[in-house]
């Protein structure tokens, strides 16, 4: 784990080098440029704000229903795109990959970089919100970063995952958006985990991003902790899962270029 | 300036597989398992270079070469053996390999730069030197999607030259571009050498090998069939390839011969290359005098009437062509002595591989009582550049 944000230090300039030409391709040949980047939270915003006040029966816990949906779907957008944006990554470097030497995860994380930038951006986004609706800040918020660390070393640890996975079988980041796409659904983003039927609690649990997300949440809109042990479990998921992915990664980069 | 850069290479092997496939083939390929699909790409290498040493690599296709490049630079495993590298390597093996399409020129120096290790720093520093090495003023802010592939290679070969790096792994990469841009690749890594850089080389052209690498190393399947003076390893492998192609000529030529009974009444045993002052040679300079000697014996008492003597160059070119017959020469003299000789003066050819061929016929050319059976080769270099397949002798008026 050491080693891992050691080589992230060394290589520092190549990770900053790389996300930037991720960051400038996306908004090249685009009149708006990097105007792009607040667009899709703003309208994300004024979305939720039209649309769900329609909905009817709302549980107490899920009010304003509007930030509690765009809170879940910031987090969720977060996990979501830096899969989508890193596993493919190696594949679509494979040049990279078969004449330069580097440490490979710097082209994992450096396409993820750009997607936290996207994130931090919806910052705004969730300020409005709150002004909005007049939550007010409190201590808790400091416990913010903590958590955002944790939800950040499983994206990590999945991401490796998947990314290594990927290069020797491209079914990987096909099956991606189909995956993500069940795990939306099955995570408590535009319902609470207080709505779901107890039967199926267990099964929620064992999702760590329920934690996080529940976390997130009731720490922004009530200033209060709801599961404090889900998050201590998605902790230490996280760091678990994260040092498989790191693992894995690592093992599998002696033959990357061989195979990909 | 400190020099404690080094590559150690010792016992290295390669084993890569011909069918990665199954998840099966691919765990068993991590994991070192025999496999009949196993081969060697390289067997059993050894070699270390300190500052300043400069290591040329040929072989043919699929000998071994890039991979070992490869392994230098630490972009694959080797299956066994140690590699001890210090120092920072910058690798050609494919210049602008880390480009991005929709970037600028700009944009690209500075990712490529990172790519190799350079710092925002050391690249803002070197900025201006890079653009006017490549040449690419006017074209700095179009994306390089819009480049041609010369101007590509001139910005990756530019980005790479102002790279500080210690060790240069370059592989083929300068064979493309201009001929006016190959010239000023091939001067800057003349400054390199002056830097005590290391320099790995590795080329089809045994002229780019022996003209800018001190020590070369000929690969064949993965190993190692010499290592030596450039020079030297250059002789022995295009004497090698010369002979391979040769027998491919030379078992042509004996289908067609059996039917007229090619009969060994006669055997060249041995060619040699004499300079003026009756030394054995193999290197020679563009109008030098050279004595092509071959010895022959005679295993039957038949009458021999003819015996000639042919010049190739490496490309197979007929260059020259003599016999005893046409320039009415008595060969009973040789006959006595075991050997003819011709003595060519001012030979006006130009740098290349030469070969000969050797005949010894009866009293028709179809009569032939033996040819050649190995390629004997010389070099010729030439310290003109001018160009051309010969040297004329010429004034400007």
């Amino acid at each position: 784990m050491f080693q891992f944000f050691r080589n992230l230090y060394e290589y520092r300039e190549l990770l900053y080098a790389l996300s930037e030409s991720y960051i400038k391709a996306r908004y090249k040949q685009t009149i708006l440029g990097v105007g792009w980047a607040l667009v899709q939270p703003l309208v994300l915003m004024l979305t939720i704000i039209f649309v769900f006040p329609l909905i009817a029966n709302i549980s107490d816990d899920m009010k304003p229903y509007s930030l509690f949906v765009f809170v879940g779907f910031w987090i969720w957008t977060l996990f979501a795109n830096s899969l989508a944006f890193s596993i493919p990554n190696l594949v679509q470097n494979t040049a990279l990959l078969r004449k330069v030497y580097f440490p490979r995860e710097i082209l994992v994380v450096s396409a993820i970089l750009p997607v936290l930038l996207d994130f931090f951006i919806g910052i705004l986004a969730l300020v409005m919100f709150m002004i909005y609706f007049s939550v007010p800040i409190n201590v808790s918020f400091l416990l913010l970063p903590f958590l955002l660390i944790i939800f950040m070393f499983f994206t990590l640890g999945i991401a490796l995952l998947g990314a290594v996975a990927n290069v020797a079988f491209r079914d990987v980041s096909k099956f991606l958006p189909i995956g993500l796409q069940i795990l939306f659904f099955a995570t408590p983003i535009i319902y609470s985990f207080n709505n779901v039927n107890s039967a199926y609690v267990k099964l929620y649990k064992i999702n760590p991003l329920t934690g996080v997300i529940d976390g997130f949440r009731s720490i922004i809109m009530r200033g209060t902790i709801d599961h404090p042990l889900a998050l201590v479990y998605a902790l230490i998921v996280s760091i678990v899962v994260f040092y498989i992915g790191y693992y894995t990664f690592k093992k599998g980069e002696q033959i990357m270029a061989d195979i990909v | 300036m400190k020099q404690d850069y080094s590559i150690e290479v010792k016992n290295v092997s390669k084993i890569f597989r011909k069918n990665l496939k199954s998840f099966r083939s691919m765990a068993g390929y991590l994991f070192k398992r025999n496999s009949p699909d196993n081969f060697y790409a390289l067997d059993d290498i050894s070699f270390s270079l300190k500052p300043g040493d400069t290591l040329g690599i040929i072989g043919k296709n699929g000998s071994g070469k890039s991979t070992l490049l490869k392994v230098i630079a630490n972009i694959t495993k080797s299956s066994s053996g140690t590699l001890k590298v210090k120092g920072k390597i910058a690798s050609l093996i494919e210049l602008g390999a880390g480009f991005h399409q929709e970037l600028t020129g700009r944009e690209n120096i500075f990712l490529y730069g990172a790519i190799l290790g350079m710092s925002k720093k050391e690249i803002n520093e070197n900025f201006d030197r890079i653009v006017e090495f490549a040449e690419l003023q006017d074209w700095l802010e179009t994306p390089i999607k819009f480049y041609s592939s010369g101007m590509f290679v001139r910005l990756g070969f530019a980005i790479v030259a102002h790279s500080d790096s210690d060790i240069l792994l370059i592989d083929e990469a300068i064979a493309v571009g201009d001929e006016q841009f190959q010239q000023k690749c091939f001067k800057k890594i003349e400054e390199f050498k002056k830097d005590k850089k290391i320099i790995v080389l590795v080329s089809h052209s045994h002229e780019v090998i022996s003209q800018h690498t001190e020590r070369a190393i000929w690969l064949d399947h993965g190993k190692v069939m010499a290592d030596g003076k450039s020079e030297e390893v250059i002789n022995a492998y295009m004497y090698k390839m010369l002979e391979e192609e040769n027998n491919a000529t030379n078992s042509e030529l004996e289908d067609k011969t059996s039917n007229q009974k090619i009969n060994k009444i006669a055997e060249i045993t041995k060619i040699e290359f004499w300079d003026k002052d009756d030394k054995p040679k193999n290197v020679f300079e563009t109008g030098d005098d050279i004595s092509i000697r071959v010895y022959f014996k005679i295993n039957k008492n038949e009458p021999v009437f003819n015996f000639g003597l042919a010049l190739f160059n490496q490309e197979s070119q007929y260059i020259f062509g003599i016999n005893t017959i046409i320039d009415k020469i008595n060969t009973k003299k040789y006959l006595e002595c075991k050997y003819f000789q011709v003595n060519y003066t001012n030979l006006p050819i130009k740098t290349n591989f030469y070969y000969v061929k050797a005949g010894i016929f009866g009293e028709t050319d179809k009569k032939i009582f033996d040819f050649m059976d190995k390629p004997s080769i010389f070099k010729i270099i030439s310290k003109n550049r001018n160009q051309g397949l010969v040297e004329l002798s010429y004034k400007w008026e």
